[in-house]
């Protein structure tokens, strides 16, 4: 029951944590559990109710934030820059690869590879032509 | 689809505000205060305060403070018990949790009585001046 709101609640309340996938999952879990309990106690409670005692996104993401060692936000704000910084080096570097092979083509005014094979026979009088290669 | 307006959290400089932060300053507290009267399960946490306040007080996010409170090894499960179809988890109080409590209400007195002290003495103060 209401599996897309608490998708949605857990998708923005996860946009705001600042931890490791794991502790996102940890937060989903409980969140979901907590859903599931209070909806035990007043089946059929409308949405609305059921987000009032889980708390705005807002508040949530701050609790749970609390509930960590104090160091994992700047430890992952850490990471984080770092997986950002390597990201984008991987582009700058895709991008410069597409630039190369751009002004190759420009400077070379276009390549067109061809493969080309050759064979010679030489034929005496008593011989007979092998069979041709079948080139296809 | 999500109610968005109902989960937004009031903002700071408003009333609601004021009244959310405190909420959140108070709630550990009152989960080991209601749980050092009697062994409980979350929901009936929940309706209990709401009771107990006349309706003033309501928990938000107190699934994550109980999730505090027992990472922190301050509350532990008492036990679950089948009512129906419904599977409740017992919180009781552990020791450190005991000890916790005791911290936080001298603290917790000493600051409202402070603070009510001086909010009695509304325009009394500086009438010399």
């Amino acid at each position: 029951m209401y599996e897309s709101e608490v998708k949605d609640y857990c998708r923005r309340a996860g946009s705001l944590l600042a931890c490791s996938r794991a502790q996102r999952q940890q937060f989903d879990r409980l969140t979901r559990q907590s859903v599931q309990e209070y909806l035990q106690e007043v089946p059929g409670a409308p949405w609305p109710e059921v987000e009032r005692t889980l708390g705005s996104p807002e508040e949530a993401a701050s609790a749970f934030m609390e509930s960590l060692p104090p160091d994992t936000a700047e430890h992952w704000a850490g990471a984080h820059k770092c997986r950002l910084r390597l990201a984008a080096a991987a582009v700058c570097l895709v991008f410069a690869l597409l630039v190369g092979v751009i002004a190759f083509f420009v400077i070379t005014k276009g390549v067109a590879i061809i493969e080309k094979e050759t064979t010679i026979y030489y034929l005496d009088d008593n011989s007979s032509m092998p069979p041709l290669p079948d080139l296809e | 689809m999500a109610n968005t307006n109902s989960s937004r959290a009031p903002r700071s400089g408003t009333a609601a505000g004021m009244r959310e932060s405190i909420k959140k300053a108070v709630t550990e507290m009152m989960v080991l205060f209601l749980l050092r009267q009697k062994p409980m399960y979350t929901y009936e946490m929940s309706q209990e305060l709401t009771r107990l306040t006349g309706g003033v007080y309501t928990f938000n996010t107190l699934y994550l403070a109980i999730y505090r409170l027992q990472e922190h090894g301050y509350i532990t499960e008492a036990g679950k018990q089948e009512a129906g179809n419904r599977l409740r988890v017992y919180f009781k109080l552990t020791d450190a949790g005991q000890r916790y409590l005791d911290e936080l209400l001298p603290t917790y007195r000493e600051m409202i009585g402070a603070l009510d002290s001086l909010l009695a003495q509304d325009g009394k103060l500086y009438k010399e001046e």
